[in-house]
Parts: C-alpha cells; sequence; structure tokens
C-alpha cells in the first residue's frame, strides 16, 4: 500500500474507533450508573 | 515570571504563527486551582467509595469478584478501566512518539481480540460457568493442586514485577502534566513525592473495599476518562495548528512510510505483530487483572457482552494517547525549542524525553477545567489499574498460594491475607519506583514481564478447555517452561555475553512455543491415570 492509501486508512479506523467508542459510552455511562446502584442497593449484603 | 499560554489552548488563530514561543518549554501548563480542586474531589471521592464498599462485604466471593453480580454495562466500563490505565496511555505515547500510527496497529488487534471473545466465548465463557474466584484455580480442577501453587506463584511474580514501573510513569505524568516539574526544586523528589501519595491512596481504598470498590471506581474513572480524551481528541482535531491533515502529513514527511505500517522497512516487523496478538489474546484470557472480569459478571452472557462492549474501548485505550503523541511530533516540527528539547538528533532520529510527550502536550492545549476533568480522569485511571492489580495479585497468592499450602482457610482469615498482600505490594512498589529507570520500550518491558506467566499460562488454560488428553504434567511442564521469558530483561548482558541482540518480542514468542511443545510433549508421555482425570 501506497503511504497515502495507509493515511487515508488510518483516518478511517480514527473516525469509526472514536465514534465507537463514543456510542458505547453514551450507552455505557447510563447503564453502569444503573449496575452501581444494584450493587449498592439495601438488600445487597452478599455472602460469600 | 513565564507566560501562561491559555490564548493556545482556547485555539490560536493562525497555525503559521504557532511555534516559538507560544510552545515554548519555558512555559507553565494551564494547570490552575480550580483543576487542582476537581483532582482533589475525585481523589477523595475514591477514597469514600472504598470506606462504603467496606461495609457491603459478606465473604470473600464478595470482596474478591464483588459477590459475581456486575451487569455487563459496570463490568464492561471495569473492565475498560483497568485496561485504560495512565500506565497504558504512557507507553502508547512513549511508542507513539516514536512510531507514529504503526503502533496504533497494537489498538486493532486488541480491538479484534475483544470482539472474537465477546462473540465466542472461547476460553471465558467455561471459565464464568466453574464459578471460580481466580484463574488459577481451574489449574487446580482441572490438573493438580500443585499446578495450582506454580501458576499462582508466578502469576504473582510476573504481575507484581509487570507493575513495577508503573508509579514512575503514573508521576511522571502528574508532574509534567500540572507543570509541577517546572517549579519544584527538584523534579525527582516531586515526583516520589506524588507516586508515594497516589500509591497510598490506592492501598486504602482497596484493603477496604476489595473488587466492589474496584469496580466503582473503574466505573468512576470510564466516565471521567471517556469525556475527557474525547474532550481532548476533539482539541487536537480541531486545533488550528493540529488537526488530522496536518499530523498525518508532518508523521509522513519528517519521519517516512514506516510511521503508518508496522511492516514497513526499518518498522516493527511481522515478529512484533504476531507476538503482540498473542500477547493481547493471553492477557484477555488469563492476565488476572483483566481475565477476572470474566469472573466478576453475573452470569456467562453479561461476560460475553462485557468482551464485546469492551471492544471500542480497546482500540481508544492505545488510538487517543498514540494521537495525543503525534500531535505533539506535528508541533515539535513547528517549534525549534521543542525540537531541540525531544529531537535533538533531528526529527528523523529516534526521540529523547518521549515520556514527557503527553502529558506536555495536554498541560498546554486543554484549556482550564478542562484540564482538570482529563487530569482526574488520567489520576483515576492510574489508580484503578493499580487497585485491580493490587486486588488481583494479593487475591492469587492468597487463594492459589498460601492456602493451598496452609490447608483450608476461613473467609475471614483469607480476607485478611489478602489486605495484607495489598499493603506488602504497595510498599514493594514505592521502594521499586524509587529506584528503577523506565526502559526505551516501556511496552516491551510489560509484554515481556507479562509473557513470563501467559505463555505457560495460556497454554494450560487452552488445553485444558480444549484438549482431552492434557495431563498434569504437561500442565507443570508449560508453566516451568514460560520462565524462560525471564531472558527478555536480561537482553542487554546477553547482548554483551554471545555478540547477538535478540529482540523481546523474539524472546516473548519463542516462550510461547516453548510453553506449546512442553505442554504436548509431558502430555503425552506422561498422561493423567482415568482417575486422575
Amino acid at each position: 500500500m501506497t503511504t497515502q492509501a495507509l493515511i487515508e486508512l488510518w483516518g478511517w479506523i480514527y473516525a469509526i474507533g472514536l465514534g465507537a467508542f463514543f456510542v458505547l459510552a453514551l450507552f455505557v455511562i447510563p447503564l453502569g450508573a444503573r449496575d452501581v446502584l444494584r450493587l449498592f442497593g439495601p438488600s445487597k449484603r452478599r455472602r460469600g | 515570571m513565564p507566560r501562561r499560554n491559555r490564548a493556545c489552548g482556547g485555539g490560536c488563530d493562525n497555525p503559521r504563527t504557532v511555534g516559538y514561543p507560544v510552545w515554548s518549554m519555558d512555559l507553565v501548563a494551564n494547570f490552575a486551582p480550580l483543576d487542582a480542586a476537581i483532582v482533589v474531589l475525585y481523589l477523595l471521592a475514591a477514597v469514600a467509595v472504598g470506606v462504603a464498599a467496606n461495609r457491603r462485604i459478606g465473604g470473600v466471593a464478595s470482596y474478591l469478584v464483588g459477590g459475581r453480580a456486575a451487569g455487563p454495562a459496570l463490568n464492561s466500563a471495569s473492565y475498560i478501566g483497568t485496561g485504560l490505565g495512565l500506565v497504558t496511555l504512557m507507553y502508547a505515547s512513549i511508542d507513539a512518539f516514536s512510531n507514529g500510527f504503526a503502533y496504533v496497529t497494537l489498538a486493532l488487534i486488541s480491538f479484534t481480540v475483544s470482539v472474537f471473545l465477546g462473540l465466542t466465548g472461547f476460553v471465558i465463557a467455561p471459565l464464568r460457568r466453574l464459578e471460580l474466584l481466580t484463574i488459577s484455580e481451574y489449574f487446580e480442577h482441572r490438573f493438580d493442586r500443585r499446578t495450582r501453587i506454580l501458576g499462582g506463584g508466578i502469576g504473582a511474580l510476573a504481575g507484581i514485577l509487570n507493575m513495577g514501573l508503573f508509579p514512575k510513569m503514573g508521576a511522571t505524568f502528574a508532574t509534567f502534566v500540572t507543570g509541577a516539574s517546572l517549579t519544584a526544586p527538584g523534579s525527582d523528589t516531586t515526583i516520589n513525592l506524588v507516586m508515594s501519595v497516589l500509591i497510598l491512596l490506592v492501598v486504602a481504598y482497596t484493603m477496604l473495599g476489595g473488587m466492589l470498590s474496584v469496580l466503582v471506581t473503574d466505573y468512576l474513572q470510564f466516565v471521567v476518562l471517556s469525556i475527557g480524551l474525547l474532550v481532548g481528541a476533539a482539541a487536537v482535531l480541531s486545533h488550528p495548528a493540529l488537526g488530522w491533515d496536518r499530523i498525518v502529513g508532518a508523521m509522513a514527511e519528517h519521519r517516512g512510510p514506516r510511521m503508518f505500517s508496522p511492516i514497513a522497512d526499518d518498522g516493527y516487523g511481522w515478529t512484533w505483530v504476531v507476538f503482540n496478538t498473542v500477547v493481547f489474546f493471553s492477557a484477555a484470557i488469563c492476565w488476572a487483572p483483566e481475565a477476572s472480569r470474566a469472573l466478576t459478571a453475573r452470569d456467562e452472557k453479561a461476560t460475553r457482552l462485557t468482551f464485546l462492549l469492551a471492544a471500542p474501548g480497546q482500540f481508544v485505550r492505545l488510538g487517543i494517547p498514540a494521537l495525543f503523541a503525534t500531535a505533539l511530533f506535528c508541533l515539535v516540527t513547528q517549534t525549534p525549542e521543542l525540537e531541540a528539547h525531544f529531537f535533538p538528533d533531528g526529527l528523523a532520529a529516534d526521540p529523547e524525553n518521549a515520556e514527557q510527550a503527553m502529558p506536555f502536550l495536554l498541560g498546554r492545549l486543554l484549556p482550564t477545567g478542562i484540564l482538570g476533568l482529563v487530569a482526574a480522569g488520567l489520576l483515576a485511571a492510574f489508580m484503578s489499574t493499580h487497585d485491580s492489580y493490587l486486588l488481583c495479585w494479593s487475591s492469587v497468592l492468597t487463594r492459589d498460594v498460601i492456602a493451598p499450602l496452609r490447608g483450608e482457610l476461613t473467609d475471614d482469615a483469607q480476607i485478611r491475607i489478602t489486605r495484607l498482600g495489598v499493603l506488602l505490594i504497595g510498599v514493594f512498589l514505592l521502594i521499586w519506583g524509587v529506584w528503577y529507570e523506565l526502559p526505551e520500550s516501556v511496552w516491551t518491558y510489560m509484554a515481556v514481564t507479562g509473557t513470563i506467566y501467559m505463555s505457560g499460562a495460556t497454554v494450560v488454560l487452552i488445553g485444558g478447555l480444549y484438549w482431552r488428553r492434557a495431563s498434569s504434567a504437561g500442565a507443570f511442564a508449560a508453566l516451568i517452561g514460560g520462565l524462560t521469558a525471564i531472558l527478555g530483561l536480561f537482553r542487554d548482558g546477553l547482548a554483551a555475553v554471545t555478540g547477538i541482540d535478540v529482540p523481546g518480542e523474539v524472546i516473548g514468542l519463542s516462550s510461547f512455543f516453548f510453553c506449546v511443545v512442553l505442554f504436548v510433549v509431558f502430555s503425552l508421555v506422561f498422561p493423567d491415570s482415568e482417575a486422575e482425570r
């Protein structure tokens, strides 16, 4: 591959990678908060 | 009094004017009291989480794997948080400063491995079904007790050695991003002080809260850092002196095609690509701090979803710091003073002070407030990697070495010993971090130390799960064989004696191959009896 083609490829990789992470964060931040609340819920004292 | 460069942090009008003195080494970072307040608040919150989690601990499963109750969102945030450590960001930026986007190949490998494991459930699903507390427990379940003890012992040795350079890299980041290195009487003193305070905080909340506090602080870190890193990436890409075209253009013009392909002439080469593919795959399935996320999920489906959801995080944790490093290179090409500091032998030569690249850029590019958020996130990243490592390796020592040797231990005794282990490893890190010098390629050091355990453990794990004829003798021999990777730590000495400089990745890959051979040969020659099976 030429350097120009590689540069273009990395451009696409970054666009997709950063975009996917942004979407992931949008989902994981609220759903993770729900999971944290469940972990610390009033009846969640766990036995081993 | 040095001039602050807030104007440039908000954006410079004309890229042609960007250069000395705007990006001067004399300038202090944009770090202000507001940023310091954000950082302090975050650190206090992390300790508060440890105290709160301490009240929820009802047994050893709750302390070591959070009661196996984490949903996929929290578990994947925690998994990304563990991998997205400050150390990861630092070594990625150090290597990318020299090797550009070719280094980001590792991000693609890591992404692919995570998707593969999530889709297939290979290794991680059967491990979760067995309801283990540590990976080494499987070695006793499938083979025998001595294999478990050996696996646990080698794992803890490799893991603690692997952690050895974490503190110094974290503290180097903290002092450069805040500009403290420019004002303190001696930067070494500052680095050691910062390192000590951070380690003490991590040890405190990990001892108190165990895996519950690890899960929650990892989650907090994910929130803060995902926002901070995306804002940082946007700042780099939209800055008038930077932007994608300028960054890749500078790399291509001054350092050539090897900045974009690992297999270009004078690049990393295929051995590096293959070795790192094996390392990332192995780490995901048997490196305790990461693989334990397969055990903390509430069920098998959540385990697989964790790895699938975490895939974009696997890309970002290496891709964004690499972007920061290449952005600084772009600024270096525009600023004679920066070139003299980072590339005294010319822009095509290897850089110096590469560990300062990312914190230097962030400290001067991001405006006050956002910088505090990013700094808090990165310090959180420093802490979250330490907490996972401290807890995982201490629990491996407790459950897989001490308990099998001493006979059964009560839950309370296991928790007490694990807490003591966390404290002792913390003390070791403080002592080690003071005198340890950062190696040229931090990543290779980490991959090689990890290989001491991973080469044997991966073979034993996969062989045990998917090969019926795998035997205890084969497992024991393979774990011993992994110790050959230690040679990678003495490369310079070996080169002096033999006159041959063997690259770290060749030694690492050879160790994996050696373990496979030992495992297969010993299993076939010394099979387990029917009763043992």
